[in-house]
């Protein structure tokens, strides 16, 4: 029995990715970076690449189209050469998670800019009028990775909670009085209605298509999820709402971070037969130490409230937010640690925390390279 | 009626754009400035009617960090969620505390460097003791009140201000035995400042059942989130003689507040207090909206209120 490896959503996209999309002209070193992952990747039709940038400026929609084309082909095949057994382009179809969702659904107008932390901003939109999906949003996307990756291919989707969480509401919440009666029971019976909306007429219909179209690894992303306490069972309700009738059909996954996840339990159990994984951000929250007792491995205390339950426990073993090289030594551990927990290596899929997107590629490449050759040491250590 | 601004103001697009310039090394420091200034001058017109006013704290990273500016030994430290929002503060970690004299404190982040006089009638936001400590560690709430009353004792000598504490832990968590008494004592601290007029505002959650706790700490007057809480509720015990923040600018919401629906709650909460008694105001963070939806919610509030 082998433990499985995939990552986690976004990737950092290369300045020559991003560049033509903002007219703003290449540079030797941007050339110089295309061509030095793809020779790296071996990417076979990479001449044809560099031929379309060595315009620099000025490319046309079709151009614009290929190198789009490129930059997905790129992080497969970056994934691939890292040895992962799911693989995404890490996000370089999207703007980003939220925004690239809400474009596409009818109803929701951008209203400006909100911080979420120091000069960190987000672009924040409402909903104005009854939500309706413009297009199911991730399908040219996944049969262009499906087309071309030699692996399984896993597509994460922005869940509903955080849909409607990273929203404002004016449709449902338009008569709510200020400082009438049971103003909370109001304001979470028009929160409900909102994310019955999203879950029932835009999400579960953008999971079907992609079922439809071939896709059976589908990861919902609720970074959200345990934000208002007093809200998990909404966000259960929308999860089942969500995937319905396509429980059993597609391993679906979902992924949490940087959140209380011990709010989520006993509540998350309900989902057990509707969701195969949970996946969190451990390593975050965890020593360097090398071992495999509770002292070392501070950060997968969570683990615990796996032990009776069923899900695939999607294992965080990259810190996402430091170039810090997790070296495989140490991710072993924390998988020994995980599987001395959970017993059985079915139940852990090795991932790293969260998206790296905000790491470049030649570090995510390393942390993605040891984390698979840590596996690989478990493996070994644990008689796999 | 009266309108009070409190907190941190939402920055401008442009200001938002220009920060991000700068931090890319785009623009200079001295073009960023200039931005902030057009955003503070902004906000002035904007309130050019009020009685107090806000300079936005603008400069604030959050409203804890400029407080790192005058302690010895602090560490800015990792991001954590702001309550129930998805925004974030990063945790103040206080190796050893010890009071620091910087005047850039009160030059920069409450004066804007010139922009505003002492003299003027202003109003300024901190954290409560409960929220202090919820986004620091290493330091206890006798050294926070130690901070805080440092910062006071400095503003209460220029005069005419209001000092609006903010609390949202009413309400998100249970506060102990000790902890109130702290509080309480800290509120008793404060009646020795003459000059200042000291608000304790709540909002997010549903305070009913601290309510007699709130109204027990001596403050000038109180404020309350009326999207999370019901005006008979809050105001059936109301105390006399104490001014009242009718949290009614929704922070949650982009919606721009109907007329009637204005109109409707000042008779409703007339009924407990005289309207003298009364600021308007938004009902919790002002930052949590987009700079233009928050100014058209004030002008909107100015319109209706001023009828």
């Amino acid at each position: 029995m082998k433990l499985l490896t995939h990552e986690i959503g976004s990737l950092a996209k290369p300045s020559w990715r991003v560049k033509p999309f903002r007219n703003i002209k290449l540079t030797d070193n941007d050339i110089e970076n295309a061509k030095r992952w793809g020779e790296f990747l071996e990417i076979d039709e990479r001449n044809e690449l560099f031929e379309i940038l060595s315009k620099r400026e000025n490319f046309t929609k079709e151009e614009k189209e290929k190198i789009l084309h490129f930059s997905s082909l790129y992080a497969v095949r970056m994934l691939e050469k890292a040895g992962i057994d799911l693989v995404y382009d890490g996000e370089q179809h999207r703007v980003e998670m939220y925004e690239y969702p809400v474009r596409r659904i009818r109803g929701f107008e951008f209203k400006g800019h909100v911080r979420s932390f120091d000069n960190k901003y987000y672009r924040k939109a409402s909903l104005t009028s009854e939500p309706e999906l413009r297009e199911f949003y991730h399908d040219k996307e996944f049969e262009r990775i499906n087309s071309f990756a030699k692996k399984p291919v896993k597509i994460p989707v922005t869940g509903a909670y955080t849909i409607v969480d990273w929203s404002y509401d004016e449709y449902f919440l338009k008569d709510i009085k200020p400082g009438e009666g049971n103003i909370r029971e109001k304001r979470k019976s028009a929160r409900r209605e909102f994310l019955l909306e999203i879950a029932r007429n835009v999400i579960y219909p953008v999971l079907k298509s992609l079922y439809e179209k071939g896709a059976r690894y589908l990861q919902i992303d609720e970074p959200a999820a345990t934000t208002k306490r007093d809200e998990i069972d909404l966000f259960i309700l929308t999860m089942k709402e969500s995937i319905s009738d396509l429980k059993g059909k597609v391993f679906f996954g979902t992924h949490i971070c940087f959140s209380d996840y011990f709010l989520l339990f006993p509540a998350i159990e309900e989902l057990e037969g509707i969701l195969n994984e949970i996946h969190f951000e451990y390593a975050n929250r965890d020593t360097r130490e090398m071992g495999v007792n509770s002292e070392k491995r501070k950060g997968y205390e969570i683990l615990e409230k796996f032990k009776n339950n069923k899900f695939v426990v999607g294992l965080g073993v990259l810190d996402v937010h430091t170039d810090f090289i997790e070296p495989p030594e140490l991710i072993r551990d924390r998988i020994l640690y995980a599987l001395d927990i959970i017993q059985d290596p079915q139940r852990i899929y090795v991932a790293p925390d969260c998206g790296l997107r905000t790491r470049t590629w030649d570090i995510a490449f390393k942390k993605l390279k040891n984390m698979v050759e840590g596996k690989y040491l478990a493996e070994k250590e644990a008689g796999l | 009626m009266k309108i009070i601004l409190h907190g941190v103001y939402p920055r401008s697009e442009k200001l938002v754009q220009a920060t991000r310039d700068y931090d890319r090394k785009r623009i200079t420091q001295e073009e960023l400035n200039q931005v902030f200034k057009e955003d503070i001058n902004a906000l002035r017109e904007l309130q050019k009617n009020f009685e107090y006013k806000t300079q936005g704290q603008f400069y604030f990273q959050d409203l804890l960090r400029p407080f790192s500016e005058i302690t010895e030994e602090v560490e800015i430290n990792g991001l954590k969620r702001f309550y129930e929002t998805n925004c974030f503060y990063r945790t103040l970690i206080f190796k050893n505390f010890k009071l620091k004299e910087n005047e850039n404190f009160f030059n920069h982040y409450l004066l804007c460097d010139g922009m505003f006089e002492k003299e003027e009638k202003l109003v300024f936001t901190f954290p409560f003791v409960f929220f202090f400590k919820e986004y620091s560690r290493g330091i206890r709430v006798p050294e926070i009140k130690e901070l805080l009353l440092y910062v006071i004792s400095e503003i209460d000598k220029w005069g005419n201000k209001i000092i609006v504490f903010y609390e949202p832990s009413f309400g998100w968590r249970n506060l102990d035995e000790d902890e109130r008494k702290e509080a309480k004592l800290f509120a008793e601290e404060l009646k020795k400042f003459k000059n200042t007029k000291f608000f304790l505002h709540t909002f997010f959650f549903d305070v009913e059942k601290e309510i007699p706790f709130i109204f027990s700490l001596d403050f000038d007057g109180y404020g309350f989130d009326f999207y999370s809480n019901s005006v008979q509720k809050i105001m059936q015990n109301f105390p006399k003689n104490k001014f009242l923040l009718a949290g009614i600018i929704n922070t949650d919401s982009t919606l721009i507040e109907k007329r009637e629906m204005i109109v409707d709650f000042i008779d409703k909460i007339s009924k407990f207090i005289d309207t003298d008694k009364i600021y308007l105001c938004p009902s919790g963070v002002p930052e949590l909206l987009p700079r233009e939806i928050m100014d058209e919610k004030i002008k909107n509030l100015n319109k209706i209120g001023g009828l």
